[in-house]
């Protein structure tokens, strides 16, 4: 009994760690999901509210499936859609390091428009899981307890994404 | 369904590239490159700030919550009422908008794009007052004072018609019927229809007639007066939610004419004339004028 009470997300200092461990995912896990900035931070406030209203009956290890599971029941009607506008990020390294022509260059940065074009016209449970395991290197495993579906499902949505960017690519 | 997902278990790096999969080089490539995508970034201090807050609102939480929320709701819906019924009703349009108004006591008012208006509708009868960021057109019923009040000074009526546009560092009101009085501090001029006056620094800089034959209540143009390029450019890029690179154009040729509404090619063919300009569109809201062969 007085593990539990140590445990409760109620008490400020745990509430603050949760919300420092998990808000950063809930927030990337909503925006690749729907592009839209402002709702995922409003996501994140919504969930932790949630949270803390319902802290006495939420233990601290079940925590973070409780925000996101607040987080997949986030009304989407009241989301305006937007188109996911994504950014590289400056200098990295290129794929062929030998080649520093600018044709190469060039070719370079016409395929990763064409990507991130592609990407935005994924699905939203294809997104969220291919820029999951993309951008934030989760594993399946992770994917599948954010998304609340089975691994077998996330690969799939994974292949399945994969498919729809080389067609998209392909078509631009 | 086995094959389905050897795609992902070679993203996944747990397998080889399938053999029976073409394009492996694209597939190469979406790997490499999605992997240099930037993270959304979340600004967690004010997130957490944010979410403080609501917490502290509903600290309160004892048992009879019931009865409590109970007692909140009655005041809040009746809090609600009065809000609605006794406060600031304010008005507000974006570029290329345009929004009718009628004031309590039937007085009309015209908001043009990317513009607001507020007045107060409780003490309407005890003043009639609003307050206007950007540019409308009043017809206004007789009776008591109307003052319009804007960031650069006051327009004060009887009952008429006039036109009032405050943006930038400028007042600019055009009268259209009766008397129109406008004023800042200590300063204060009146105005008769087919007048116009400018208000800038403070100062009144230019009082002028011009021949008005329609009110923009019934128009189907935009009427601008002595407006120079800066300023027109402004207000084209407000009345019809483009955007116009200008940044090449010097002149200090004043612009009086009219701008035939929602017809932004039309416009920009009557800017171009007047100011000997080409323009060249760079999609359907973004134009770019640069100076005639020539100049």
């Amino acid at each position: 009994m007085a593990v539990k009470s140590l445990d409760n997300v109620c008490q400020d200092k745990i509430y603050a760690s949760v919300f420092e461990k998990y808000a950063d995912d809930i927030n990337r896990f909503f925006f690749y999901k729907y592009g839209n900035q402002v709702a995922a931070e409003e996501a994140v406030q919504e969930a932790f509210i949630k949270l803390w209203e319902n802290c006495k009956t939420v233990p601290v290890e079940k925590a973070k499936s409780y925000l996101f599971t607040v987080a997949n029941n986030i009304s989407l009607n009241a989301i305006k859609h937007q188109k996911v506008v994504l950014k590289y990020a400056k200098e990295q390294p290129q794929k062929k390091e030998d080649r520093q022509d600018p044709a190469y260059k060039l070719e370079e940065e016409e395929f990763k428009q064409k990507l991130q074009q592609a990407i935005s016209e994924l699905k939203p449970k294809q997104r969220s899981t291919f820029l999951l395991h993309r951008i934030d290197g989760k594993t399946y495993k992770d994917i599948a307890e954010i998304e609340n579906v089975s691994v077998k499902a996330i690969e799939k949505r994974m292949s399945q994404a994969l498919t729809q960017l080389r067609q998209h690519i392909e078509q631009i | 369904m086995k094959t389905t997902n050897t795609l992902a278990q070679w993203i996944d790096g747990q397998s080889d590239f399938p053999d029976d999969v073409a394009d492996r080089e694209v597939y190469e490539n979406i790997k490499h490159y999605s992997a240099q995508i930037e993270a959304p970034t979340l600004d967690k201090t004010k997130v957490f700030e944010n979410i403080k807050k609501v917490q502290g609102s509903k600290k309160s939480t004892i048992k009879p919550f019931v009865f409590k929320i109970a007692a909140i709701l009655v005041l809040a819906i009746g809090l609600l009422v009065l809000l609605k019924e006794f406060t600031v009703s304010s008005h507000k349009t974006l570029t290329a908008q345009t929004q009718s108004i009628q004031l309590p006591d039937q007085s009309e008012v015209l908001l043009q794009p990317g513009s607001s208006l507020s007045y107060n509708q409780y003490f309407w009868f005890l003043d009639r007052e609003v307050t206007l960021q950007g540019e409308a057109f009043f017809e206004v019923a007789k009776g008591k004072t109307f003052t319009v009040n804007t960031h650069h000074g006051k327009v004060k009526v009887l009952g008429t018609k006039f036109n009032v546009k405050s943006f930038n560092d400028e007042l600019h009101v055009v009268c259209y019927e009766g008397r129109v009085e406008v004023s800042q501090n200590n300063v204060s001029e009146v105005i008769t229809p087919n007048e116009f006056i400018v208000l800038s620094g403070g100062e009144f800089t230019i009082k002028d007639s011009i021949q008005l034959k329609e009110l923009p209540s019934t128009s189907g143009y935009y009427q601008i007066i002595n407006s120079n390029f800066d300023t027109l450019i402004k207000d084209v890029e407000r009345y019809y939610g483009v955007e116009i690179n200008s940044k090449q154009i010097k002149t200090d040729k004043n612009f009086t004419g009219k701008l035939p509404k929602s017809n932004i090619d039309k416009t920009l063919d009557i800017i171009s004339k007047t100011y000997q300009l080409q323009y060249k569109s760079i999609n359907e809201n973004n134009f770019i004028f640069v100076g005639d062969e020539g100049h």
